[in-house]
């Protein structure tokens, strides 16, 4: 399938140290030979596909890496070294792709508008999200009272989200940390609760089922 | 400007967050949770390496085109000169062994690897033709310099 790759690589800033061609097609040739690397970044774009309704019923795990690939070979998307390892960038390309696309079939499978209902957004290719733009507030009464209440609806979707697991459980104790809105990475989350590896990923696992579910559905059954 | 987070809002943010999962948790529970969701996780192999097999041929594709358009320009003037050519076989050696002389006697290499201008056919005699008069006035024009 042809992808849409409307979403704009992230602008390289002072200090950034750019990957040559031949140093992408070597890093490239690497993954090739590592089966474990390369299995690994397809289970990622079945994740990554099974977030994105719209484009999964249209592309294939392998369409999606391969896309990734060809975007991050032929420099449409540039790997920063000092940022990301090689595997990152295509990670992260990859969810940058298939959410550009989901947006743009979205927009093709909306026929109407309801006025007051939609506002349009950018989706953006980094871990950032959408939600980072509405930081900045500008200052005005309006708009803060405008922030006060995203952030209300984020706290009430975690909290809907919070309830599905019992008071004591573990995933639910994920849950209010990630509420926090802190940008905890799981390492922060297991060191603040104090538990081991194998009991927080197996915690971290349930809750990313019940984020998956809600997000796709909008609920949680 | 209307600022009303949309479920899409929301939603970007629960991706972020179930993508820490995807890129930090190990290799056991992510093949659970890939399991658990019913999907499709046999002959990974053979598919990641048909998905990299498919970009490097597409990337070549790519790499061979831009090397294309780079000598699209050259390959033009040779066209335009062999168009402007003698049309004669022997008007055509006799050129040929001019230009030789130019070409060396400027001082620059020529190779004809291997190959003898009478036994070339017609059209590989008038693109032989042709390069050597575009070498000719490359080195006429450094000498000029």
């Amino acid at each position: 399938m042809q992808f849409e790759d409307v979403d704009e690589d992230e602008p390289a800033v002072p200090g950034d140290v750019l990957a040559t061609s031949q140093e992408i097609e070597a890093q490239a040739r690497c993954v090739y030979l590592d089966e474990e690397k390369r299995s690994r970044l397809l289970k990622s774009s079945i994740f990554i596909l099974g977030m994105n309704t719209r484009l999964k019923r249209r592309c294939q795990p392998e369409d999606l890496l391969q896309e990734a690939l060809v975007a991050v070979l032929s420099g449409r998307r540039t790997w920063k070294k000092n940022r990301v390892d090689f595997v990152g960038l295509l990670l992260g390309t990859m969810k940058s792709l298939a959410s550009s696309h989901e947006a743009s079939l979205k927009t093709k499978d909306s026929h109407v508008l309801v006025e007051g209902d939609f506002l349009t957004e950018l989706e953006q290719g980094d871990a950032a999200g959408v939600v980072e733009n509405f930081g900045d507030s500008g200052g005005s009464p309006e708009v803060a009272m405008l922030d006060d209440e995203h952030d209300a609806q984020i706290a009430g979707v975690f909290a809907i989200i919070r309830a599905k697991f019992d008071q004591d459980d573990l995933a639910g104790r994920i849950v209010e940390m990630m509420a926090e809105r802190k940008g905890y990475m799981p390492i922060d989350i297991r060191k603040a609760l104090g538990v081991s590896e194998r009991e927080f990923w197996s915690a971290y696992r349930r809750v990313t089922r019940v984020l998956v579910d809600f997000r796709e559905k909008g609920a949680i059954e | 400007m209307n600022r009303k987070l949309t479920k899409s809002a929301s939603q970007a943010l629960l991706l972020d967050e179930a993508l820490k999962f995807l890129m930090e948790a190990p290799e056991a529970e992510l093949d659970q949770f890939l399991a658990e969701t019913g999907e499709d996780l046999s002959d990974l192999n053979a598919r990641s390496k048909g998905a990299f097999d498919a970009a490097f041929k597409r990337y070549g594709e790519h790499k061979r085109a831009a090397v294309k358009r780079s000598v699209a320009p050259v390959v033009q003037r040779l066209q335009s000169i062999a168009t402007s050519l003698p049309t004669g076989r022997d008007e055509l050696l006799n050129m040929a062994h001019e230009l030789a002389l130019r070409i060396l006697n400027a001082g620059r290499p020529l190779s004809m690897q291997h190959r003898e201008l009478t036994n070339l056919t017609d059209e590989d005699l008038r693109q032989a033709v042709a390069e050597m008069l575009a070498l000719a006035e490359a080195a006429g024009d450094k000498k000029q310099e």
